[in-house]
């Protein structure tokens, strides 16, 4: 009995020094893929719990944040995801790649737009925006704009193809600069911009 | 490298994903096309700009404390009653074990202090005392009361067996005819009694071609009793060699 405490002690010692400490990247990512803080509590808390059933699972030296993200993954696309989930049509046809830069080099040389265009920008409205994705492209868009991981990484958290990474991405990109346009916009930006 | 190709790659450059020999075409170019170098400045500050605004704090300290309470249930929860209590488990298996082999032998004991030690006891003490077997008014009346009572015609000697005394004993409440046999070292006493529903406890069938016979093996004795018209006869021997079944030729 007590060397299987000890055991345990030390079992969670590890997985508080190695796991728990991505607790807020993985709730800040919950958030944004569940868009609602109780399901994403839930979701966290359900990987964490699963992470430290099969901690001895977990290859010592290998990446401990991309393995919870992995977990983080499966478990939401398994029970959180919207159960009549439609097809995702997005058009972006319309939209060029430098759609955002193009609108603000055409404000004006004069200024300095980004600049201006970045501070008209609220916090709120990157995290709307992001939310706003439709869920492929969000869950691409979170793991490398938010969590900073790599296109190899996104291909085996979210089970995808190096190729499908780099699309979604692209086209989550060009997305979220349309909607950061439009909020800035409403915002107020244009008006601002054009006195 | 064209604009296009530069531009292609951008982002890929903005991320640290493209080539090293990618990332020196794309940067050169960079230097050399304004145009591309402020598209690129503008690509990477909105990759940052998003990142850093993203990423705003959050408070999961509740959050935290809730999953490791979970861990602290969990630590011994998951692992099922089973695991959780099997040192307790092996030890309830064991004791009620022991416990089973305590009320086995207890209730031997009791089957055989209460229904079979009369026997034996009997048995006993007319081989401590025994009578010679000119004792011909006891005799008579036993085979009477075998003749009348269970048709039965006592024989004096048997398989080697002699009748060495004969008399009636009363054992649990009942009249027993009591022949005692002697051959060698060995003794048997035969109880002949009347009715045939007597039953005893602690003996376990054995099953031979013509007849049905209860044995009872202890370490004190060796008794079997079977029926036998309307009768119930009970033989018992102290010899730990004799045949079981070699009492039964007896009548």
């Amino acid at each position: 009995m007590e060397n299987r405490n000890s055991g345990n002690d030390k079992k969670k010692e590890k997985f508080e020094a190695e796991a728990l400490v991505h607790l807020d990247s993985l709730y800040r990512t919950a958030l944004r893929m569940t868009r609602n803080e109780g399901e994403a509590e839930d979701l966290v808390q359900e990987t964490l719990l699963k992470a430290y059933r099969f901690w001895d699972k977990f290859e010592e030296g290998s990446n401990c944040r991309a393995w919870l993200f992995k977990i983080m993954t499966n478990i939401f696309i398994n029970n959180y995801r919207a159960k009549s989930r439609m097809p995702q049509v997005i058009d972006l046809e319309d939209v060029d790649d430098d759609f955002l830069f193009g609108q603000l080099s055409a404000l004006g040389p004069s200024d300095n737009p980004e600049q201006h265009f970045f501070a008209k920008v609220f916090d709120d409205d990157v995290k709307k925006a992001v939310e706003e994705l439709p869920e492929d492209f969000r869950m691409v868009v979170v793991l490398s704009f938010l969590e900073g991981f790599s296109y190899q990484e996104i291909a085996e958290i979210a089970g995808l193809q190096i190729g499908t990474v780099k699309s979604r991405l692209h086209r989550g990109r060009k997305l979220l600069q349309k909607a950061l346009w439009d909020y800035a916009v409403k915002n107020g930006f244009i008006k601002e911009a054009a006195r | 490298m064209t604009c296009q190709e530069a531009l292609r790659l951008l982002y890929e450059v903005i991320n640290k994903e493209a080539s090293q020999i990618d990332a020196k075409k794309v940067k050169e170019h960079l230097h050399n096309c304004r145009d591309c170098m402020q598209r690129y400045e503008f690509e990477a500050m909105f990759q940052a700009f998003v990142t850093e605004k993203g990423n705003s704090p959050c408070k999961t300290e509740q959050l935290k404390n809730r999953i490791l309470s979970k861990i602290n249930d969990h630590e011994t929860k998951p692992l099922g009653f089973f695991t959780r209590y099997k040192k307790y488990l092996f030890l309830a298996a064991g004791a009620l074990v022991v416990f089973i082999a305590l009320a086995l032998t207890i209730s031997q004991l009791y089957q055989h202090n209460s229904f079979v030690y009369p026997f034996e006891k009997s048995h006993l003490d007319n081989f401590a005392t025994a009578i010679p077997s000119d004792n011909i008014e006891n005799l008579t009346a036993v085979k009477n009361y075998l003749s009348s009572h269970v048709q039965i015609e006592l024989r004096e000697n048997i398989v080697g067996f002699k009748l060495q005394n004969a008399g009636f004993d009363e054992i649990l409440g009942k009249k027993y005819a009591h022949l005692y046999f002697v051959k060698d070292n060995s003794h048997i006493s035969i109880f002949v009694g009347n009715p045939s529903d007597t039953y005893l406890p602690g003996f376990s069938k054995i099953s031979l071609p013509d007849k049905e016979i209860f044995e009872h093996v202890c370490a004190q004795c060796r008794i079997i009793y079977w029926k036998h018209n309307n009768a119930i006869i009970i033989g018992v021997t102290e010899d730990k060699n004799l045949e079981m079944a070699s009492m039964i030729p007896l009548l």
